[in-house]
């Protein structure tokens, strides 16, 4: 890896750390809410919040790994691949969830 | 150039000795008619070897056979998801609470709809042509992984 794949992994990783963020958020505001209404996650929903936490931070790696070999512009394709099936992720894992709590 | 017929000093000294069979006639690709002087003098065994000689280096590497049948059919799959995700987006109405947040929601949602087509284009340039398992492996499973979950679970409830 040259400086330029540092770079572009440093600045991809922000929207990476903004997804790890978003996940967080709702890994604290989510059980809070159910608490408020007497109500407990179960066992599946904590699943589904902590694979919110540890998806993007996965995936990313993953891309790193897989793309390390790669010229520049491949190396970028294939980490911004990895934000966008975060981002796909994210909102399969909401509906999901939407659909267990309705559930 | 045709050969004299007597003993010349002079022939070490020009590239023009036709009966060397190392000897590569650099118009010889082209097969105008003023070759047919040359055809005369060097045996069709010595042209054979320059023209593999000449063509033996630009072999390119034939494609699996099947694989752009089934990248054209994964390439269909994956069209389907992209149209998937524009309705699944639809489905999940996600709000932030501030504006900041929310052009950030919207980006998330943008790169959810093109994460199909970004996934399909990485492979066919990723995976080497001549290997059929690679691409296969890593189309299946974006089609899995990228699966619209918000569409299917709308349609099966």
């Amino acid at each position: 890896m040259t400086r330029a794949h540092y770079g572009v992994a440093a600045l991809l990783s922000i929207g990476a750390g903004w997804f790890v963020f978003d996940a967080v958020a709702s890994l604290i505001a989510f059980p809070a809410a159910l608490a408020s209404q007497g109500d407990e996650p179960s066992v599946a929903l904590w699943a589904l919040l902590w694979a919110g936490v540890l998806l993007p931070v996965l995936l990313f790696a993953a891309a790193i790994v897989v793309g390390r070999r790669q010229a520049l512009p491949r190396f970028a394709l294939v980490t911004i691949v990895a934000l966008a099936t975060t981002a796909a992720l994210r909102i399969s894992l909401i509906a999901i969830a939407a659909g267990s709590t309705v559930l | 150039m045709a050969r004299p017929s007597a003993p010349d000093d002079d022939a070490a000294l020009r590239w023009d000795y036709l009966d060397d069979s190392s000897y590569l006639d650099p118009g010889a690709a082209d097969a105008e008619p003023n070759d047919a002087a040359v055809g005369d003098v060097v045996s069709a065994s010595d042209r054979g070897a320059v023209m593999d000689a000449q063509d033996a280096p630009a072999t390119p590497e034939q494609p699996a056979p099947g694989l752009r049948l089934l990248t054209a059919a994964f390439a269909v799959v994956f069209v389907l998801w992209s149209v998937g995700w524009i309705i699944s987006v639809g489905l999940v109405p996600i709000s932030g609470p501030t504006l900041l947040i929310e052009v950030l929601y919207q980006f998330s949602e943008f790169l959810a709809i093109v994460a199909s087509a970004l996934w399909f284009a990485a492979v066919v340039a990723l995976t080497p042509q001549h290997r059929l398992a690679p691409r296969l492996g890593w189309l299946t499973l974006g089609t899995l992984v990228l699966l619209p979950w918000p569409l299917v679970l709308g349609v099966a409830a």
